[in-house]
């Protein structure tokens, strides 16, 4: 478990800033949710890092939000900005002696881009809230047991995916990939 | 009289009663509550129930109540500060429950959002303004991986073309100093290579120098980019001298052993390889109309030197095998050719010149076929369906095919194909326009564009064979309808000028020796 938690904060400190910003929009949708949350910074060296100490949402509805609009958004930005560097540095080839402003941009922006696509899914307890609360026992909202079946099952699986860091792994397996094959 | 009096007690005064009320004794003491202080009480019992009853009405603080731990069960205590009484189906007291409900937000937070909400706009503008590049860049690396090499050579040049023309917009546009769309030199590597598999490496060499620098062709995944810049190097100025001395040749101011005395002479001033050597003279031979025979022992040498040097030999020697009927080994090197590019479009026509001649129509349909699964988009595509075609008699079919192609590339082989097709249908005026054309849009090609397809069609044997027979037979048998039949006379051979060696077949067409459809349905004259 020691292990696991080390590389999971490894993880985080390698991809801080799609840590932090994660951590800033599960604040801001607490706040919009009007769920209770118990803020101690975004990047704390422990499993709530990139994460904020949320309380149980009262609504399905509300918990699917509560665990799935803030990777929402570091998805879609962490997928234009990771794509944006890609193509320059692999498909455009940019490198320092052709243009190193340019190289920066698209260095920087792939570096962003991949740590925000690292820090998508909620911590795993929020994950399993989320899939009690649909499917369990004093569930009966049937719409919602048909209708978020696929998104609890692809939310709580990569809950469990960062928390032994494994995004961070393919990520960087993909990086180096491209990297090598320039 | 009971029943007055109880009438009588009945109707006592309660008035004064009222004003006056008979105090009630308070159970607990012995003081008597006045029944406006009781009804204070109640009051407040009520108040209380209301508070523990509503966690949404408001509660002044005067009448909030603050108890101890002793007096709360322990599980009915706020989990947060421990003091106070939590809201009914909360873990917070009210204060509390507001405090986490409106936790505040760092304002790094705010900030860094912001920055990386910039920053994605930036990426998807640089994504924008990139996509055409990157579209062409993708194209050319698929095709390059399936051997496609003028279509990946076409798809790396557009990238580059897309790249500067959205510079020189942004630039201009927004007076920036800096290229935003910016190539590496992995793309112009990858050109280069494409255009040495389309020409030669010699040809890519002569571009090295003004794509890279030297610390760039210095490293290791470079090293083939800078092979071709050597190799120019080592030869182009031997290669100005030699093709100085083959083009006197060529107009006829010195004769072909001159020339090879010429050659041997430039070669051993400048310490030539051995190799280029008989390349050089295996030039000349072609220029001096040395006999097939020679050509191919020349040919057969610089193999033997060079075997690996396959594009200083391969090409030329498809032709001689088929010009010397050795149609299994000239078939033999169409297949290698093809297997090295996909795009050799000179390797599927003879690949399919030589099924018609065994007669093979399924078999030069068939090459038709494999032709357009690796060149789509090509003029050539149709060209050489429209040939195997023509050759089968489908006059109609084929001149469709390549009336499509001349509007939609504008291919000077196009016309030269309709120019054949008229003539077989008699219709000379028609058949010279279509020649006088296919030269004047190869020039045109050339001269403005510099298409290197347009000048080899200019200067091959097949385009102005077919502009002079067309000419002989407009200006002989035409009616002088044509747009351009008025120069026809002027483009008719003359004995004295042409040699018979240099034109035989259409000497023999002209003396009535071959027919129209001997040449161009049966494939007995060279001009196919």
């Amino acid at each position: 478990m020691r292990i696991i938690n080390f590389f999971y904060i490894l993880g985080k400190i390698l991809t801080f800033p799609g840590a932090y910003l994660k951590g800033y929009w599960e604040h801001l949708t607490c706040r919009m949710l009007k769920i209770p949350v118990e803020s101690k910074g975004y990047l704390n060296l422990n499993e709530t890092c990139g994460h904020v100490e949320q309380d149980i949402a009262p609504t399905v509805w509300k918990k699917y939000l509560a665990a799935t609009a803030s990777g929402f958004a570091n998805a879609v930005l962490g997928f234009v900005m990771a794509i944006g560097g890609v193509v320059g540095l692999y498909y455009l080839g940019v490198t320092p002696s052709k243009s190193l402003p340019m190289f920066i941009f698209y260095v920087a922006t792939s570096y962003l881009g991949v740590s925000m696509l690292c820090n998508i899914a909620p911590m795993v307890e929020t994950a399993l809230f989320l899939w009690e609360g649909v499917y369990g026992k004093g569930s009966k909202n049937f719409v919602a047991k048909i209708l978020l079946f696929i998104p609890t099952v692809i939310t709580v699986a990569w809950a469990y995916l960062e928390r032994y860091s494994l995004t961070v792994l393919a990520n960087l397996a993909i990086v180096l990939l491209l990297v090598f094959t320039v | 009289m009971d029943e007055n009096k109880e009438r009588e007690l009945e109707n006592l005064d309660v008035t004064e009663n009222e004003e006056n009320p008979t105090p009630e004794i308070n159970p607990e003491t012995e003081d008597a509550v006045p029944a406006s202080e009781e009804t204070v009480c109640e009051e407040e019992t009520a108040t209380e129930e209301q508070e523990n009853d509503s966690e949404e009405e408001l509660v002044s603080e005067e009448q909030e109540i603050v108890v101890t731990e002793d007096d709360i069960p322990a599980e009915l205590l706020c989990e947060r500060c421990g003091e106070r009484k939590k809201l009914n189906g909360k873990r917070y007291c009210r204060k509390c429950n507001e405090e986490v409900l409106h936790t505040p937000i760092p304002v790094t937070g705010v900030l860094v959002s912001f920055v990386a909400f910039l920053a994605g706009v930036a990426a998807i503008v640089m994504i924008f303004l990139n996509s055409a590049s990157t579209v062409s860049l993708m194209e050319g690396q698929e095709n390059y991986a399936k051997k496609c090499y003028l279509t990946a050579y076409n798809a790396y040049y557009s990238a580059i073309e897309s790249a500067n023309e959205i510079n020189t917009s942004v630039k201009s546009g927004f007076g920036l100093s800096n290229d935003l769309v910016v190539l590496g030199d992995k793309v112009y590597a990858q050109m280069i290579r494409s255009y040495a598999k389309v020409q030669t490496p010699l040809s890519a060499g002569a571009s090295v120098p003004s794509l890279f620098d030297e610390s760039t062709l210095a490293k290791k995944k470079y090293a083939d980019i800078k092979g071709y810049a050597d190799l120019y190097e080592e030869l182009s100025l031997v290669a100005s001298m030699c093709t100085s001395i083959i083009n006197d040749l060529y107009v006829g101011e010195i004769s072909y052993q001159e020339t090879l005395a010429e050659l041997d002479v430039i070669v051993r001033e400048n310490g030539v390889e051995e190799l280029y050597h008989e390349y050089f003279k295996y030039m000349a031979a072609v220029t001096g109309g040395a006999p097939a025979e020679e050509q191919m022992m020349m040919l057969q040498n610089i193999k033997s030197l060079a075997p690996d040097k396959d594009w200083l030999y391969m090409a030329d020697m498809l032709q001689l095998y088929y010009k010397l009927g050795e149609y299994e080994k000239a078939e033999e090197y169409c297949d290698a050719l093809i297997e090295q590019n996909k795009n050799e479009a000179a390797a599927y026509k003879y690949k399919a010149m030589i099924r018609l001649i065994n007669d093979d129509k399924d078999g030069a349909f068939a090459v038709c076929d494999e032709f357009d699964e690796y060149n789509i988009g090509y003029a050539d595509s149709y060209n050489l369906r429209a040939f195997v075609t023509r050759r089968f008699g489908n006059f109609d079919e084929a001149e469709a095919l390549c009336k499509e192609a001349s509007e939609q590339y504008g291919s000077p082989e196009a016309f030269r194909q309709l120019a054949i097709i008229c003539l077989l249908k008699g219709d000379y005026d028609a058949a010279f326009d279509n020649a006088y054309g296919a030269m004047n849009s190869a020039y045109y090609d050339y001269s403005y564009y510099g298409t290197e397809e347009a000048y080899a069609f200019y200067q091959s044997y097949e385009a102005w064979a077919t502009l002079h027979l067309t000419a002989y037979y407009c200006s002989e048998f035409g009616n002088g309808a044509g747009e351009y039949s008025s120069e026809a006379a002027s483009m008719v051979l003359t004995r004295e000028e042409n040699s018979e060696d240099e034109f035989a077949k259409y000497w023999q067409i002209v003396d009535g020796e071959l027919t129209l459809e001997d040449v161009f349905m049966k494939g007995a004259g060279e001009i196919a």
